[in-house]
């Protein structure tokens, strides 16, 4: 008979037991401290991922505006369309899906405008998602609801709408390439939408909710939502009219001259260095940044392969680059105005010191020649800048010596960026003060052998006539929130003085000498007291790269009113082709016409010398319903003549109408009677003419003008272009606007 | 209750049920003295009869409570999402007013602008045509029927 077990064998099993279960609960328990205590955070998250749902709550983008409150960029709700072809799968009856898939093919591709065949092989793609359009709008949107609500096929299975956000620029094109444009995920990618994409892009909100065992909401008990926060919106310094009067004149200025790589103008307040005006052209529209100009378009289209796609790439790159930012120049004679302030504040020259130009001047064996190669010969210091006179800056150069010109040169902010709130800012390349001998101070003294940006050589302008203060150039004012507080204000102090006022007074009288009666007369505004200077610079590393020879930038900075500086106007113009490439010639007339165009609307009002009042345009009487007699009478006591049509003794119609202005000796004709036909004449060719036989020609034509460009005070000016061109039939007394620029060059 | 851990003041379900029963407690027995047995038995059958009536009457109100409940309940739901819609309503209305206003404003641009009164024959006001008056004091600006409408500096 067996026994049972002993006591020291009872013993031993439980303290088996004992071990076994003490190891288990240990492993168990470490497991559970490590789960609960060391990786809590992991299986927390876990959890909220398997009870929670998370969506995420779009901040809306923050706006742009210009400083009158105009809206440059705003931010709208659009939809993604997208399909999800494996849906399709379930439905067993290939008939019935093929059904399905022509119904969404169909509808989709008639409501979003798109080819039919690429919907339908969207649908027989073997992927659970495929993006239809995005950026759909609205209408579309709703149309596309209409479409799944409509149908008996119950296609919301199949198409769906994914909120998102698009960027909208009211004004297109107006100043883009300062603004620049957003991304898909609407992250800024150029211009202010990158510099200040931080504050624009807001923080995103979330709903957090439970969901129960089937995955639905569980909204009441456990949902917690933290609201987007939208973002900040900019207040820039830009002036929309000043923005739009410096693009439409930039943009008939490329055309003009037949410019090949693009012009800009900056539109600068030298007091404070807010930006006004920004214009680069050509430029893109940022609604759609990714389209190219018909003309790019072409050029693409006509290459293949990898070759077409870095093409594409490098003209896209080029609409979006800020050329008055971004791009260095040699700034030639407009730095001469720089150079003058340097040799006037060292007291190395006054204005009435003589200086004798024989149309070239040699440096350490090197000849620099004078653009005028008979030379000057005599003249004061004013009338070498009014000259544009290259010997006379070398030599003011070479008594500087290179330490007190390298020491100006800083101070005016041309060594290092100026700091404007763009992104992508050129660093300068100029000669060190250890690397610049005599040769490169020279070359340097009169805007050459250096490389600046436009931003740069309008900054040094500004202080070099607003008393001499080196300001900060910007474009954004003030940054609010999305209740309209103010976040932040820019401060306009300026840097540092760099010369003093008296200079600064000196440089202004010389300035205005320039466009009186020196290379910047075609920047004439009449009433206004404009003050510049030309540039004429060859583009010396492409001339050398390429062989061409005929590569220069034309250029001209203005300032007005001379006397008690505002505004400063830069404009460049990079490698004309057309008939001139001269700055005095092609450049200063466009800085002229921004002037008179946007000093008005700035609130400077002109003062007529009485010259110009006598030559001003007449405004026409009102004689219609008059004796034909009387409105002889009246006509002719305003200085203007007539042509009468008809037998009737009475006035029964007028062309041009009262209000009408044309200058004196302009012609009206008046009709009277019904069965007299409209008088029509030819528009003859009104360029390369004299003021006067402009005047001859229109009275002969029966046709009125009216001036425009460099005044007709000045002599030696000849029309360029015509507002209605040369074989137009046009009603008998039409006006005809004619432009004037002098052709004399002094770069 | 009490120890249900994930109890989160739900009134769409009853968690009593999952509680533990509670045992009559013997000092809550009412003693009757004693009567004669056929007033005992009346007085006993009045009392079950009334016990009855107030438990029905405290389950039909528990019912409607629970009922009420899960009817506010169902209503709130209802209107939140209905207030989730409206709300999606807004921001697209919000945003086609943003679109409409963007074409609107691409309409009236200064280039538009500018190209519809040249087409229209007008021109650009000579400078003749300009005077500038220059006013130490505040101008205001009548309209016919006498009435100040603006003052400008």
């Amino acid at each position: 008979m067996a026994k049972g077990p002993n006591k020291s064998m009872v013993l031993r099993t439980i303290v088996v037991w004992a071990v076994m279960l003490l190891v288990t609960v240990g492993l168990v328990g470490g497991r559970l401290v490590y789960i609960m205590l060391i990786d809590s955070e992991f299986y927390q998250q876990k959890a909220a991922e398997q009870q929670l749902y998370d969506t995420e709550l779009r901040a809306e983008r923050g706006e742009i505006y210009d400083r009158n409150g105009e809206l440059l960029a705003t931010s709208a709700q659009v939809w993604t369309v997208y399909i999800t072809p494996n849906s399709f799968k379930k439905v067993t009856d290939e008939a019935k899906r093929n059904a399905i898939k022509l119904e969404i093919a169909t509808g989709l591709s008639s409501i979003l405008e798109l080819d039919f065949q690429t919907v339908l092989d969207y649908t027989n793609k073997n992927t659970s998602y495929v993006k239809v359009k995005s950026n759909v709008e609205k209408p579309q949107a709703d149309a596309v609801r209409q479409l799944i609500a409509g149908s008996k096929s119950s296609l919301g299975t199949y198409i769906g709408l994914d909120e998102s956000s698009k960027r909208y620029y009211p004004n297109d094109s107006l100043a883009s390439v300062t603004l620049g444009f957003v991304g898909s995920d609407n992250q800024g990618l150029s211009g202010l939408e990158k510099q200040y994409d931080d504050e624009l892009t807001g923080i995103p909100g979330r709903v957090v909710a439970a969901k129960d065992a089937t995955g639905n909401n569980m909204p009441l008990s456990y949902e917690v939502e933290v609201a987007a926060q939208p973002g900040n919106s900019l207040v820039t310094t830009l002036d929309s009219y000043v923005q739009y009067v410096c693009e439409k004149y930039l943009d008939q200025a490329i055309i003009d001259n037949k410019v090949t790589e693009r012009g800009s103008v900056i539109c600068m307040n030298v007091n404070t260095g807010a930006i006004l005006g920004m214009a680069v052209k050509g430029d893109f529209d940022p609604n759609s940044p990714f389209t190219l100009s018909a003309s790019d378009q072409a050029i693409v289209d006509a290459l293949e392969g990898e070759e077409k796609t870095k093409k594409l790439a490098e003209l896209r790159n080029k609409q979006w680059r800020n050329k008055a930012v971004s791009d260095t120049y040699e700034p030639g004679s407009v730095f001469k105005v720089v150079t003058a302030a340097m040799a006037l504040e060292e007291g190395v020259t006054t204005t009435s010191n003589h200086y004798n130009c024989s149309g070239y001047i040699v440096i350490a064996g090197r000849r620099y020649n004078c653009h005028k190669r008979s030379g000057h010969g005599g003249q004061t210091f004013i009338n070498a800048l009014q000259n544009s006179c290259n010997p006379v800056f070398i030599t003011l150069g070479q008594r500087l010596g290179n330490k007190t010109f390298s020491k100006y040169f800083e101070a005016f902010g041309l060594t290092q960026k100026t700091g404007i709130d763009l992104p992508g800012e050129a660093t300068p390349v100029y000669h060190s003060v250890n690397a610049m001998g005599i040769t490169e101070l020279a070359s340097s003294s009169f805007g050459q052998t250096f490389n600046i940006s436009p931003i740069q050589m309008i900054t040094a302008i500004s202080a070099a006539v607003n008393g001499g203060y080196l300001v900060q150039p910007h474009l954004v004012s003030e940054i609010v929130d999305a209740n309209g507080n103010t976040v932040k204000t820019v401060n306009t102090d300026a840097k540092r003085q760099v010369i003093s006022e008296q200079t600064s007074k000196i440089l202004r009288t010389m300035m205005e000498a320039v466009v009186d009666g020196g290379g910047g007369k075609n920047a004439y505004v009449s009433g206004y007291r404009i003050g510049g200077k030309t540039g004429t610079s060859q583009k010396l590393t492409q001339i050398l790269e390429t062989g061409q020879s005929n590569l220069y930038i034309a250029s001209f900075c203005g300032v007005a009113p001379i006397d008690d500086p505002e505004i400063a106007v830069l404009v460049i113009l990079d490698e004309p082709h057309g008939d001139a490439y001269y700055g005095g010639t092609i450049a200063a007339p466009v800085g002229g016409q921004i002037l008179a165009e946007i000093l008005p609307y700035l609130g400077v009002n002109p003062q007529y010398s009485e010259e110009e009042l006598a030559k001003m345009a007449v405004k026409i009487p009102y004689v219609t319903d008059m004796s034909v007699s009387a409105a002889k009478a009246e006509i002719k006591a305003k200085g203007l003549k007539y042509r009468v049509v008809g037998e009737g003794d009475k006035v029964i119609k007028q062309f041009p109408t009262a209000s009408d202005s044309v200058q004196s000796d302009g012609v009206v004709i008046l009709y009277t009677d019904e069965t007299s036909e409209a008088l029509t004449v030819t528009v003859p060719d009104f360029t390369g003419l004299s003021v006067s036989q402009a005047n001859t020609l229109a009275t002969d034509s029966n046709i009125n003008i009216s001036f425009a460009g460099a005044s007709q005070l000045l002599k030696g000016v000849i029309s360029y272009k015509q507002s209605i061109p040369e074989g137009t039939k046009v009603d008998a007394g039409t006006i005809v606007t004619v432009y004037f620029r002098t052709t004399e060059t002094a770069e | 209750m009490d120890n249900l851990k994930y109890y989160n003041d739900s009134f769409a379900y009853d968690y009593d049920i999952f509680a533990p029963k509670k045992t009559a407690k013997t000092a809550d027995i009412l003693q009757y003295p004693e009567q004669s047995k056929r007033k005992r038995k009346r007085s006993k059958t009045a009392s079950v009869k009334g016990d009855m009536m107030r438990k029905s009457i405290v389950a039909v109100l528990l019912l409607a409570a629970v009922f009420g409940s899960l009817f506010l309940r169902a209503e709130i739901s209802s209107l939140k999402t209905e207030i989730d819609s409206v709300n999606r309503e807004i921001v697209e209305l919000e945003s086609e007013v943003t679109r409409l206003s963007v074409a609107v404003e691409r309409k009236i641009s200064l280039a538009n602008l500018e190209q519809a009164a040249v087409d229209l024959g007008m021109q650009k006001c000579e400078k003749s045509q300009v005077t500038y008056i220059k006013t130490n004091q505040l101008d205001s600006a009548e309209t016919v029927d006498g009435k100040l409408t603006a003052e400008v500096e």
